[in-house]
């Protein structure tokens, strides 16, 4: 059989990350093309217990570093054990996830490795055994086909919520081998997490975003925003414009400076549609956008537009999801 | 203490925008140039960190690309930066990561730098790469995404942005890199008598191959413009359209079952 696919599944607190089955669907269904198997490479504390469970997600071997020290991600302590496990699997290529802390790794792992990386790939073919991968470039504006060098292994980052996640085959295990790994003393220390107290949804990662832009006039009138999302469950966002009239904070901003993200759900109120935003929010399932102005650029992404007043048509939505969620419950 | 800031110059983002002939970048006419947002926050911490060390300081910009980088440069000496190295290199938008951060390694290697800023990504390629792949060459710890920065008795006190809106408190002794996130602070606009006297500042000039040879790992195939959505656009009075958009929502989409 070839070399196998790699996947790096990326885990924290306990359990992994959703991107982690998602990369491992992705690296099944890359390895059936190229017909062999799929390797995973787990590195955490005390995570022996979860490993097999990546055989519902179509991984046939872990490998798996487990200690201690290896609890928080940290680049020294994490990039030379996962760059060793990767050299025991010998694959043909690597799938990382797109996270904060995937991008870092994934670009320690291309220095270290000495292999080309694309961050934030969209999608991936194999074209004539040749991995080719996609990603947006320049905010979006634009869509870019990377290729390797013959004999090289590519090192892919994943966008999160992008690729699809097969559905879990409950009854499959995955191998396990668990490496004794000389975790490397690190100069740097995670002392502490700061978590978002406030209750709100995180943005990142969130199923349903609710944004305001320059059309929300004022900062208090954020509030119509905050109860829709709570009761839709969403995060609530922010065009660069709110944000720099100190509407809203820094950690709100959905933007190519700022936050990318892709949720399910995208609703844009009183948002133009800067090409700084749509960079932020473009790869959004589905985009709903609220604008006074026909014209506005935004309702060229949007798959339905709304051309009216956010102030009459947000609070009417509010109250017929409420109708909804009473008869629903 | 020697501080490093690595820049990048990028088109404006709202510039007009072309694919080139061989459709593998972008067409460099009438497009306007500027430095890479992120980088602005890196000169600026840099700054702030020179002005808390004071005399025993010393902050070099460093960019690669054509003449015209040099524009960004001098903005980032009126901005407080002592002196500027230009990597003098017309095909640097070829060039992928992996060989950008081996021209910069080079360069810095052996200069014993403290502290290295740089983005936490370009506004154009958006890969996120240099600044890390520039540590490990270096051998250096590296913080990415920092919306805080700190520095003590030769420790670097950070704050990095994770998803959910969690942030990490991260310590390290210097020689450290961190990349740099919106957040962290406001670029200062550099004033007249800075920007004259940025003029007079020393701004070397190098050559690539006085660096590294190093081979490229990617090869851009091909680049294109995204098809246009061409939505469904809804009229009538609020309330029915709330009731409509509903309906549409609850059909195409996984959410509000």
């Amino acid at each position: 059989m070839s070399k196998c696919v790699c996947v790096v599944a990326e885990y924290r607190a306990g359990d992994f990350r959703r991107v982690a089955y998602e990369v491992a669907s992705e690296g099944k269904r890359i390895a059936d093309i190229l017909g062999t198997n799929v390797c995973a490479v787990l590195v955490g504390s005390n995570v022996m217990d979860k490993a097999p469970t990546l055989g519902r997600y179509g991984v046939d071997k872990v490998y798996v570093a487990d200690d201690p020290a290896l609890e928080n991600y940290l680049p020294e302590t994490h990039v030379p054990v996962i760059a060793d496990l990767i050299k025991k699997c010998d694959p043909a290529l690597v799938l990382l996830s797109a996270s904060v802390d995937g991008k870092d790794l994934s670009a320690r792992l291309s220095a270290r490795l000495e292999e080309g990386l694309v961050q934030d790939c969209t999608e991936i073919v194999v074209d004539g055994g040749k991995i080719k991968v996609k990603k947006p470039i320049y905010a979006g504006k634009c869509l870019a086909w990377s290729q390797w060098a013959e004999g090289a292994m590519p090192l892919i980052s994943c966008r999160p919520n992008v690729m699809s996640c097969m559905a879990p085959m409950e009854d499959k295990k995955a191998e396990v081998e668990k490496v004794d790994v000389a975790v490397p003393q690190a100069r740097s220390s995670v002392t502490g997490l700061e978590l978002d107290t406030s209750g709100r949804v995180g943005l990142s990662g969130a199923e349903i975003i609710v944004s305001g832009g320059r059309g929300m006039k004022e900062a208090s009138n954020f509030s119509i925003l905050e109860e829709l999302a709570k009761l839709l469950g969403a995060a609530v966002g922010a065009s660069r414009a709110a944000v720099d009239s100190g509407w809203r904070p820094h950690a709100d901003q959905v933007g190519q400076t700022g936050k990318v993200v892709n949720p399910n759900l995208y609703i844009a109120a009183g948002i133009s549609g800067a090409i700084q935003h749509l960079a932020g929010m473009g790869s959004s399932k589905f985009i709903v956008a609220i604008n006074k102005d026909a014209d506005a650029p935004i309702f060229s992404k949007a798959d339905y537009g709304i051309v009216e007043d956010l102030f009459a048509f947000i609070p009417a939505l509010t109250e017929e999801v409420r109708k909804l969620k009473s008869t629903c419950s | 203490m020697k501080i490093l800031v690595c820049i990048k110059q990028v088109p404006d983002m709202e510039g007009k925008f072309q694919i080139d002939a061989d459709g593998i970048w972008y067409s460099e006419e009438d497009l306007a140039w500027r430095m890479n947002e992120y980088d602005g926050y890196a000169v600026e911490q840099a700054v702030r960190l020179r002005e808390q060390v004071g005399a025993a300081a010393d902050l070099t910009v460093l960019s690669i690309g054509p003449d015209r980088v040099r524009e960004a440069m001098k903005k980032a000496m009126a901005m407080g930066c002592d002196r500027g190295v230009h990597i003098k290199d017309n095909d640097a938008f070829r060039k992928d990561p992996f060989e950008i951060a081996s021209l910069i390694a080079a360069f810095a290697g052996g200069k014993g730098f403290d502290v290295i800023f740089t983005g936490m990504q370009s506004q154009d390629r958006g890969s996120g790469q240099v600044g890390v792949l520039l540590a490990e060459m270096l051998g250096i710890p590296a913080v990415t995404t920092i919306v805080h920065f700190e520095f003590a008795d030769g420790t670097l006190q950070v704050k990095r942005e994770l998803e959910g809106g969690t942030k990490s408190v991260v310590r390290m002794k210097t020689p450290a890199l961190v990349t740099c996130q919106l957040g962290l602070n406001t670029p200062r606009y550099p004033t007249l008598p800075n920007i004259l006297q940025a003029r007079k500042k020393e701004l070397l000039s190098l050559e690539p191959s006085d660096l590294a040879k190093t081979e490229a790992r990617l090869t851009t195939e091909k680049m294109y413009f995204p098809e246009k959505k061409g939505g469904m656009v809804l009229e009538g009075e609020p309330d029915k359209l709330a009731d409509q958009l509903l309906a549409i929502l609850r059909e195409k989409t996984l959410v509000l079952r």
